[in-house]
């Protein structure tokens, strides 16, 4: 577990400076350097008073078992999602009313086909069906798909 | 079980979110290559075999068949149409999953006692039920409707304001006006 600022609720009152035994807390870019960060330390999780740090894991538990006739339905509903995308994508630049109101459909189908990925079993990249899409999608014979599954394999 | 390739792009593209939160960040943008690089693929595969006159849908859905294969011919089904006639394609489509996908589907989730999977269903159906509406204020009032108003769409649960500023509080999901994105 390492420790990771929420920089938009950060209020730079530093105490994360102050209580940091590694120095961790102290960088430009301001975020948190994983490297120096202490496993599971939280000193300056506790001491923020912004609640601006919060602990990201380093591993993650298996999911909740997902009923699996739910998650195919979740995922049918994904792939309706995902053909309304397409269906807003394609219209035409006439009316600039009707394009943007397109543009805001395709972005609200994609934000909903995310939520069922989420919950059909697709919350997390650990996750084993994610895992399993990315090992299968580095047997693709398209190169450019191959090679960026495979490094994501690797990650 | 590997879903159908239409999935990939926003399984992808979620996990690209997921990753972004684990502070991620090279990790997060393989994730959003690999996302759009299968969203054109099987953006093409469809115009092809629409091209080919062969049927462009296959799936797991619930629902009606017939029905499906009847928009499969619709206007702006694939390729270029007419942005109204799109809006339409939209519209019978939605119309279709607010009749069958969400009732039944929500049916299973409370079945298999999944309080996740009910909360994102019962949003969707909130945001889908609303984008029919706005869908239908566009074709009764045209251009006019946009005027001189805007588009945010909430981050979080993707439904869609029009107004002058984006709503304080999202009225799906609670979620505040910063995670209205304006759609340009
Ligand atoms: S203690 Fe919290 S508010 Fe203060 S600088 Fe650190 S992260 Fe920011
Ligand atoms: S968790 Fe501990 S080591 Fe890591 S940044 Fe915070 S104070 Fe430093």
């Amino acid at each position: 577990m390492y420790a990771s600022r929420n920089i938009d609720l950060c209020t730079k009152d530093c105490l994360c400076l102050f209580v940091c035994p590694t120095g961790a807390t102290d960088t430009e870019t301001g975020q948190i350097d994983k490297n120096l960060c202490l496993d599971g330390c939280r000193l300056c999780v506790d001491a923020c008073p912004s609640h601006a740090i919060y602990l990201v894991m380093s591993n993650y538990a298996d999911p909740k078992h997902k009923d699996e006739t739910l998650a195919g339905a979740l995922m049918g509903l994904l792939e309706s999602k995902a053909d309304q995308e397409a269906v807003a994508r394609s219209a035409a630049a006439e009316n600039p009313g009707a394009q943007k109101l397109a543009r805001a459909l395709q972005k609200s189908m994609r934000i909903l086909a995310e939520d069922c990925a989420r919950e059909g079993g697709f919350m997390l990249p650990q996750s084993a069906a994610s895992q399993a899409l990315l090992a299968e999608l580095a047997q693709t014979e398209d190169q450019q798909i191959q090679e960026l599954a495979v490094k994501l394999l690797e990650k | 079980m590997i879903p159908s390739p239409k999935t990939f792009p926003a399984i992808l593209s979620n996990l690209a979110k997921a990753t972004e939160k684990q502070q991620r960040e090279d990790t997060a943008q393989l994730f959003r290559q690999l996302s759009e690089i299968t969203r054109t693929r099987t953006e093409s595969a469809a115009v092809n075999e629409s091209a080919a006159g062969t049927r462009t849908r296959a799936g797991t859905r619930i629902e009606n068949k017939v029905e499906n294969d009847a928009k499969n011919e619709a206007p702006g089904a694939t390729g270029e149409g007419s942005a109204e006639a799109s809006l339409t394609a939209v519209r019978e489509r939605i119309t279709q999953d607010l009749e069958n996908q969400y009732p039944q589907i929500q049916k299973l989730a409370e079945s298999a006692n999944d309080r996740g999977a009910q909360r994102a269903l019962k949003w969707a159906q909130k945001v889908t039920t609303l984008q029919k509406s706005l869908i239908d204020r566009y074709l009764l009032k045209g251009e006019e409707l946009l005027a001189d108003s805007s588009l945010f769409v909430c981050e979080a649960c993707g439904f869609i304001f029009l107004g002058k500023t984006a709503p304080e509080i999202c009225p799906v999901c609670k979620a505040p006006a910063k995670r209205f994105s304006k759609v340009s």
